[in-house]
């Protein structure tokens, strides 16, 4: 008797299975350096400290005077989430248009343009030199960029905006870039026909097309801003965080629930609105 | 208007598009441009409007050498061309009214383009351009949310707007019905001669070229095999000439980036 045959055969791939075996060693390997120990949970003290912070926890703190504390880490939290994104979207616009490469040096539109290797150099100059400056602004996590402001500037939220702006900016500037990249060229031929310049056709060609996924990104990147916003205040940067960081410190867990509570309906709140927002853009 | 003296076109990828061309085309003519798919029309008409330069051979625009015409000059250049595609080549979310005043391009500056994106600028010349297509109605509507022939009458208009001393047109009918298709050809052949510009315009359809184009240039495999008038060629040589296996269409689309997939 034969075996039954197969559509797809499966090869066996040696490769495959050596890295299989690699991963899961990796793993195994990792919880040990990192002493990751689930049964310590477990342990009586963990247990009794859990305890007294689930019960600390009910019923949440709902004093009218506490829940009018709330309103100005609130706004804080959004106001740093909205201007971080803002000064992001400000920063990040002009560097994706620099370093965009069908803009400045590559596809069909630069087939006329002259060459030489001064003017091939200085073409593709401005392009390395923002993907540059992107990748580092992004490769600094948010965090790292507040603490470093809190320095500079002092508590509060202007630290919190400037630290989502940079972050952010880099992450959008990506972004826009790729985008920008990948409209459709021909009305860009069309528009470089009738005599447009470089500038105009970023504004009559570029920008329109990419526009609707801009928007969309940004949209969810403000969403994305104001779960990290939250944690801002934990280096001193203000907003709802600052508050959660304080409670927990003064083993105030019933404001800590409430703080969790408000932070979790902002944020199911605002993915609601981005949701809402995208679909009327896409 | 053109001076075409051993024109030749290869890609940066080796395709020769086009080969040895020897051509003239006056003030006011009227050409249609006639060859199989992959025959060098539309890199004819990209060098015609100075978005690509030949690699051998002389072309001269207007009296200026190609070679020669770099930066604000080649811009100067570019808006006395006014070129209409067959895939329309609107922006598709601009509004129908920015899409027509892109024609002032050419002379606006880059803060006037701005500003007319916010607050139109000349815009009698748009109602204008798009009265005389027959779609002055469209003004502000999203541009697709036009049909195909509605599109190609928005393009025409910006190149009213443009207002430019030669039309060029590839294949302007080739993604529209037959009977929108004559009804385009007839708008650019009464544009060109009521404003006396020269027009020159790329067809697949055999007919419509011998009845509103006193001269037809045919090019097969990037070379010209006939420039004359209508009845210098019978019925049965143009039929000779589409028969001719065609190349493949990507060739002719080769300054069109590829789609890489995804490398999974």
């Amino acid at each position: 008797m034969s075996a039954p045959s197969l559509p797809f055969p499966s090869k066996r791939r040696p490769l495959s299975s050596l890295l299989a075996v690699l991963f899961l060693g990796a793993v195994v390997l990792s919880a040990r350096v990192a002493e990751v120990r689930p049964q310590a949970l477990l342990a009586p003290e963990a247990l009794e400290h859990l305890w007294a912070f689930v019960r600390g926890m009910v019923p949440p703190a709902h004093s009218p005077a506490f829940l009018r504390s709330l309103l100005t880490p609130l706004r804080e939290t959004v106001q740093m989430a909205l201007l971080g994104t803002l000064l992001a979207a400000a920063l990040g616009l002009p560097l994706a248009v620099l370093a965009a490469s069908t803009v400045l040096f590559a596809g069909p539109l630069h087939e006329a343009a002259r060459g030489g290797p001064l003017r091939w150099l200085a073409r593709r100059l401005p392009y390395l030199l923002s993907r540059l400056l992107l990748n580092v602004l992004r490769a600094i996590p948010e965090l790292v960029w507040a603490l470093l402001f809190v320095r500079v500037l002092g508590l509060g939220p202007a630290p919190g905006v400037l630290a989502l702006g940079i972050s952010y900016g880099g992450m959008i500037g990506k972004v826009y870039a790729d985008l920008l990249e990948g409209v459709d060229p021909g009305p860009l031929l069309a528009l470089q026909s009738t005599g447009a310049s470089r500038l105009q056709l970023v504004l009559y060609g570029w920008l329109p097309q990419a526009l609707p996924n801009m928007l969309a990104y940004t949209l969810y990147r403000w969403e994305c801003a104001l779960r990290a916003s939250a944690l801002m205040g934990f280096v001193g940067a203000g907003g709802i965080g600052q508050h959660i960081e304080l409670a927990m410190r003064m083993f105030a867990y019933d404001e800590v629930a409430s703080l969790i509570l408000v932070v979790f309906c902002l944020s199911a709140a605002v993915e609601r609105l981005g949701d809402a927002l995208r679909r009327r853009l896409l | 208007m053109f001076v075409l003296e051993g024109v030749g076109k290869t890609f940066a990828n080796g395709f020769v598009a086009l080969r040895d061309l020897h051509l003239r085309i006056a003030p006011g003519e009227r050409v249609a441009l006639l060859g199989p798919s992959g025959a060098g029309k539309t890199t004819l008409l990209r060098l015609l409007n100075a978005t690509l330069r030949p690699t051998a051979g002389r072309l001269t625009i207007a009296g200026l050498d190609s070679r020669h015409l770099h930066g604000k000059r080649l811009r100067q250049v570019r808006r006395t061309i006014g070129t209409i595609y067959q895939q329309y080549n609107l922006v598709p979310r601009l509004r129908v009214v920015h899409n027509v005043l892109a024609g002032h391009l050419g002379r606006w500056s880059g803060w006037r383009a701005a500003l007319s994106l916010l607050h139109p600028l000349q815009l009698d010349t748009a109602v204008a351009a798009l009265q005389h297509v027959g779609l002055a109605d469209r003004l502000w509507q999203r541009t697709d949310q036009l049909s195909g022939g509605e599109q190609q009458r928005v393009a025409i208009a910006r190149v009213l707007v443009q207002d430019p001393a030669v039309i060029l047109a590839d294949e302007p009918v080739a993604s529209l019905d037959p009977g929108l298709a004559e009804g385009i050809v007839r708008l650019l052949v009464d544009l060109a001669v009521q404003r006396q510009k020269t027009l020159v315009v790329s067809l697949h359809h055999v007919p419509l070229a011998r009845a509103y184009f006193p001269r037809l240039l045919a090019l097969q495999q990037g070379r010209l095999v006939y420039d004359g008038p209508p009845q210098g060629l019978s019925a049965a040589a143009w039929q000779a000439l589409f028969a001719e296996a065609p190349l493949p269409a990507a060739a002719e689309r080769a300054h069109v980036r590829p789609v890489t997939a995804f490398p999974l």
